[in-house]
């Protein structure tokens, strides 16, 4: 399975919200990181076929998805941030619903299947406007699954969970990247980092960089460093650094996490880096 | 899908439409006739005398009575102003048959003007007067119909529901094809209920032996290009009432996927409702057809536009109905 993006470009007026955007999607998590206004939304909004780009194509197969109309949809799996959700269905009915909508014929085993995979074959039957935010997301997450998508969009889908909830969700997702494409857009860069395979940046309308995770991590590793500091002198690093993180380790002292090309003080010593510092390493510490 | 979609704009909708038809029903009950009494009486005195076709006795009969009440009238006034005595007997005779008469000699005049001589006939016709009037307009039907299908087609953005939807496989052309479908469904659905409680209406109150007269006979069916029998101008217009009711639901449906927003589209298909009303009592007299048509007047459409009226709602409807095609899946998408 391979998507395609080929000098993809999109302008709302004049502001330009993608520029020449190109990326070889293959069958894996993709974490798509990028602070507000990046063109992250743009650019899902295009891959599931929402939105048609100035210039360029996406491609799927090597096919243009333009020219596979509904049957692009028919591999499609798409969850927004905010999860359509009709209150007054029950979950099983929900599922139902969308299983018509995704063409999908006697739909019962794959129904009995999800709810199971994602933990609510005991709340089937409960109207989902009684469900918990979680419990939302997770029945959001069936839907979208429900075709068995080899392209699977989701946008923000951890925002509001409780860590539990965070922990489930990525099982969830770590069950099925094996058979599909899966771009997760967030800005929470801890959910992507123990599932994504591959990592892309975007800032303002262009991907920054885009490759394995562990090489990403790799690319900054001897610029990552841990220094403690007098409480008093942590206003004056975070002015010098960038600051990943901050920690009392004791009443007078603050540990901290600092992303530099060279070592910042005598003390500091070098850390392996995670995911967020290369974040922060790429965006600074505005974002 | 079909099912799917009903199912979801009926979804606490049914107990609003059984409330707005108990209150139609209750409304065409109770709501006062337009004509007051005394004038009824003698009009039906009048009637006893005069029904069936216009003759030469019955000619005879009105330009006597025209003499009683109008020259009376008129000769009585002029006394009156000279400060004479005048006849009290004659001038009470025609005090209490004037505004029954007036309508009488309207009717005649009319019916005279007529060309078939089937068409001239009297009959007692005030209570299928009440009976139209009453019914012509149906606000309570069209309310109805504009919150279900804001609602239906509103509900679709809330929480990128309608993004949810558009990346299915059948969430573009099959899906907006079955929404308008069973909104239109609804509004048979509605109308030929409102319609049939206007005929049970009807059955209660009227003399139903009247439906084979022709209903050009009333003077207010003059503009009626076409000769009907009462019978089957209530047909007729059962049959404009659910073109209204469909192309009202479309053009709803239209309003909704421009704004998105329930409170907005509420918004605007209630100004759509109170405009022309106002309208109505500034407006010139060419567009009093126009303001009663938007208000889904059966009786003044019908007289208007006969049979066109037909057409002009199904193009209409075929119209609206491609452009919610396009507005929902978008010019520049593949369905």
């Amino acid at each position: 399975m391979i998507l395609e993006l080929s000098d993809i470009s999109k302008r709302y007026g004049k502001k330009e919200a993608l520029r020449n955007v190109n990326a070889r999607l293959e069958t894996g998590i993709y974490g798509l990181l990028g602070p507000n206004g990046a063109g992250k939304s743009t650019l899902m909004n295009i891959v599931t076929g929402l939105l048609k780009q100035n210039s360029g194509t996406v491609s799927y197969e090597g096919r243009d998805i333009e020219s596979l109309g509904k049957d692009y949809r028919k591999i499609l799996g798409y969850l927004p941030q905010d999860p359509g959700l009709y209150p007054f269905y029950t979950g099983r009915q929900l599922l139902s619903y969308f299983a018509k909508l995704k063409d999908i014929k006697s739909p019962e085993s794959r129904i009995n299947e999800l709810l199971e995979l994602v933990h609510l074959s005991d709340d089937a039957d409960r109207k989902v406007g009684e469900y918990s935010g979680g419990m939302k997301k997770r029945i959001g997450i069936a839907t979208a699954l429900l075709n068995k998508p080899s392209l699977l969009v989701m946008d923000e889908p951890t925002a509001g969970l409780d860590p539990k909830e965070r922990i489930r969700f990525r099982s969830i997702i770590s069950k099925i990247k094996y058979e599909s494409i899966i771009i997760i857009s967030t800005h929470i860069v801890s959910d992507v980092e123990h599932i994504a395979d591959n990592i892309i940046l975007m800032d303002e309308g262009e991907i920054i960089i885009s490759d394995k995770c562990t090489n990403l991590l790799d690319s900054i590793k001897d610029k990552v460093w841990y220094a403690e500091t007098e409480n008093s002198r942590v206003l004056e690093y975070t002015e010098k650094y960038k600051i990943v993180n901050a920690v009392n380790t004791d009443i007078s002292h603050t540990g901290l996490k600092i992303i530099s090309d060279e070592k910042p003080v005598d003390n500091a010593k070098p850390v392996y880096p995670e995911l967020e510092d290369v974040y922060m390493y790429y965006f600074g510490s505005d974002d | 899908m079909f099912k799917n979609e009903l199912k979801k704009s009926m979804y606490g909708m049914t107990p609003i439409f059984v409330i707005f038809t108990i209150c139609y029903f209750l409304v065409l009950i109770f709501s006062k006739d337009s004509f007051d009494d005394r004038m009824v009486q003698y009009y039906r005195e009048y009637m006893e005398t005069l029904e069936g076709e216009l003759d030469y006795e019955k000619e005879v009969f009105i330009e006597n009575e025209y003499e009683r009440v109008i020259v009376t009238m008129e000769i009585n006034n002029e006394l009156v102003m000279n400060g004479q005595n005048i006849d009290l007997e004659a001038m009470q005779y025609a005090i209490d048959h004037q505004s029954a008469f007036d309508i009488i000699y309207e009717k005649y005049n009319y019916l005279s003007g007529l060309e078939s001589k089937e068409e001239q006939v009297f009959y007692y016709d005030l209570d299928w007067q009440n009976f139209f009037e009453k019914t012509s307009i149906n606000y309570f039907e069209i309310f109805i119909l504009i919150i279900v299908a804001l609602y239906s087609i509103t509900l679709e953005y809330y929480d990128e529901r309608n993004v949810m939807i558009k990346t299915s496989y059948k969430g573009r052309l099959p899906y907006i094809v079955a929404k308008q479908n069973s909104l239109l469904f609804l509004a048979v659905t509605f109308s030929f209920v409102f319609f049939l409680t206007e005929l049970i209406y009807m059955l209660f109150t009227m003399d139903i032996t009247m439906l084979s007269l022709p209903v050009r006979s009333m003077t207010e069916f003059s503009g009626l290009s076409v000769s009907l029998s009462i019978g089957e101008y209530i047909i007729i217009r059962g049959l404009y009432h659910v073109l209204f009711c469909m192309v009202t639901v479309l053009i709803m449906c239209m309003i909704g996927l421009f704004v998105k927003r329930f409170q907005t589209g509420i918004f605007i298909g209630l100004v759509s409702m109170v405009i022309p009303l106002a309208l109505r009592n500034i407006a010139d007299e060419k567009y009093t057809i126009w303001i009663y048509s938007v208000h889904m007047s059966k009786d003044m459409a019908i007289c208007t536009y006969g049979v066109n009226g037909v057409w002009v709602a199904v193009v209409l409807m075929v119209m609206v109905y491609f452009i919610n095609l396009l507005l929902w899946c978008g010019i520049k998408h593949k369905f």
